[in-house]
């Protein structure tokens, strides 16, 4: 679904990329994980077109999506939530879902038309109880739980349906319970919607609980990939990141 | 100050109705300058000095316009899409490299234009007033009298198509897909890119929508009035008490800034008519100490 090929970056004498290379096969779940500087939210800013890449290629399926426009690279199928909640602070649950609706359902072709609630309506209530948030469906966003603000941001991606989705550290700045129950949440979203998703955390627990395959960086180089049972087992990735004597 | 001819003059029915119709006049033209400066600030962040300039051009086409056609509704028409384009040009040439500069900048820039515009005007039209366009001639006809007050039809049409102009921009606002985009693109652009959302082609559409604001109020001045380089400096103090009484950004607080103004310059001149200027200062700075965000403004 989504592949990156041996891409890279660097910021003035710095490499922040090498010949990174990463698949995710279609309806997946995976994780990419490293110590902080490590590179991923520079991989996650390659992806999105928020940075232009020196090196390699980025594709969705057939389409090669390196150094296109964010926007356009949305439009073929990649949102992302971001590390920072990303919200319209002044708007409510309800209007923020809607303005998100608006943006995929034509993009900025019939401007003037006024646009038809209806169906939009039933569409933004359908993504709220996907991401459980029913419940503060009117509430304005800036009101909202972190937690809660942290399911508008995925919501808003959700909205576009992508074909990929990034969360980059879904559960920043949440309490232990908070955590999982957001990683509960993902784990539903995934289910249900069968979407490829990436997303960078650095809780090695949840990792493990959830994501198929895991890609481990480090230095702005991959160091290994696999399954959980086989990144725990993995020297290299035990010794650069898991904490040396521990097997 | 002449306090008992206010009081005389609102206990008459003439001149109550003559001057509140004047008022009307006077605050819905000045609706239409003030809610494009709004529009500006409000999701750009801009505080678009040059607005003035731009009622002036709307001033200028039109006139220029009517005197080669001799048709008033396409002298006006001509006037708002003309600056509309203009603006639309001003913005992606200028107004778009200062979004995050210092203010200071951004009103060297605005200042720098009126100063080119005004000098322009000079040279392609001459630095003498022009007579303006006139009134149409379907309302060259007798004033209405409603309890002896005497209130030009074509006074009654200005009020009319304004209040026909705010309403529309309201429907544009609150109802199409562009203006809750427009609305998105004010509280948070970033995240409306990440939404894949090109939000160049929305500033620019609200600068132009602007512009189209500022050149029809000055289209429809030069009916009433002459036409003169320098003409918007004064429109544009105005229209900056308008949005600061009304709130910054906010469309609705300016149309009822715009009525108050107005009827505060029609009434004021009856009290004390040496003080009608002073009058609009003063009500800025009350309402600046009793609600600092502007009636309609929200609070940050």
């Amino acid at each position: 679904m989504l592949k990156i090929h041996k891409i890279n970056k660097s910021f003035g004498g710095i490499k922040a990329t090498n010949n990174v290379s990463i698949e995710l096969k279609p309806h997946s779940i995976n994780a990419l994980i490293g110590p902080n500087g490590a590179g991923k939210t520079t991989i996650f800013n390659l992806i999105t077109g928020k940075i232009s890449v020196d090196e390699g290629n980025i594709f969705i399926g057939d389409n090669n999506i390196t150094n296109l426009k964010e926007t356009e690279i949305t439009h073929i199928g990649i949102a992302r939530a971001f590390q920072i909640t990303n919200i319209f602070p002044t708007l409510s649950v309800k209007e923020s879902i809607k303005i998100a609706l608006l943006a995929k359902i034509h993009g900025l072709n019939n401007m003037w038309d006024r646009f038809s609630s209806h169906s939009v309506n039933e569409e933004a209530s359908k993504i709220a109880e996907l991401t459980g948030l029913t419940k503060v469906y009117n509430t304005i966003s800036s009101e909202l739980s972190h937690g809660d603000q942290k399911l508008l941001d995925i919501a808003l991606a959700l909205a576009l349906k992508p074909k990929v989705l990034l969360l980059d550290e879904p559960t920043a700045g949440m309490g232990p319970e908070e955590r999982w129950e957001m990683i509960k949440r993902i784990k539903e979203l995934w289910q249900k919607t069968k979407m490829t998703v990436l997303f960078i955390e650095h809780d090695m627990d949840i990792v493990f609980d959830i994501a198929q395959t895991i890609f481990v960086l480090q230095q702005g180089s991959i160091i290994a990939k696999g399954t959980p049972k086989e990144i725990k087992k993995n020297q290299v990735v035990i010794k650069a990141y898991l904490g040396g004597g521990k097997k | 100050m002449e306090i008992f001819a206010l009081f005389d003059c609102i206990i008459t029915p003439a001149c109550l109705i003559s001057q509140t119709a004047g008022g009307l006049k006077i605050g819905m033209l000045l609706f239409l300058v003030a809610s494009g400066l709004t529009l500006v600030f409000g999701v750009l962040g801009v505080i678009n000095f040059a607005h003035g300039a731009l009622y002036m051009l709307g001033a200028y086409f039109s006139w220029q316009v009517m005197s080669i056609t001799s048709h008033f509704g396409l002298a006006v028409i001509s006037g708002a899409i003309g600056v509309g384009i203009f603006g639309l040009l001003f913005e992606r040439l200028l107004i778009n490299k200062v979004y995050n500069a210092d203010l200071l900048v951004q009103i060297l820039l605005c200042y720098s234009v009126i100063l080119i515009l005004d000098d322009l005007v000079m040279i392609i039209w001459g630095d003498e007033f022009l007579s303006g366009i006139g009134v149409p001639e379907i309302f060259q006809v007798p004033p209405i009298f409603i309890f002896d007050a005497i209130i030009p039809p074509f006074h009654i049409a200005i009020i009319l198509i304004s209040m026909i102009v705010a309403f529309l921009l309201w429907i544009i606002m609150t109802k199409t897909k562009f203006g809750k985009l427009v609305r998105a693109t004010a509280i948070n652009p970033k995240m409306l890119e990440a939404l894949g959302v090109n939000t160049n082609v929305i500033k620019a559409g609200v600068f132009m929508l602007g512009s189209f604001l500022a050149g029809l109020g000055g289209a429809l001045a030069a009916s009433l009035g002459s036409v003169v380089s320098g003409m918007g400096n004064s429109i544009i103090i105005e229209s900056f008490i308008v949005t600061v009484i009304g709130g910054m950004g906010s469309i609705s607080g300016a149309f009822l800034a715009s009525i108050i103004i107005g009827m505060a310059r029609s009434f004021g001149a009856v009290a004390m008519p040496l003080f009608t200027d002073g009058i609009m200062f003063l009500i800025m700075v009350l309402v600046l100490v009793i609600k600092p965000e502007g009636l309609m403004g929200k609070k940050k």
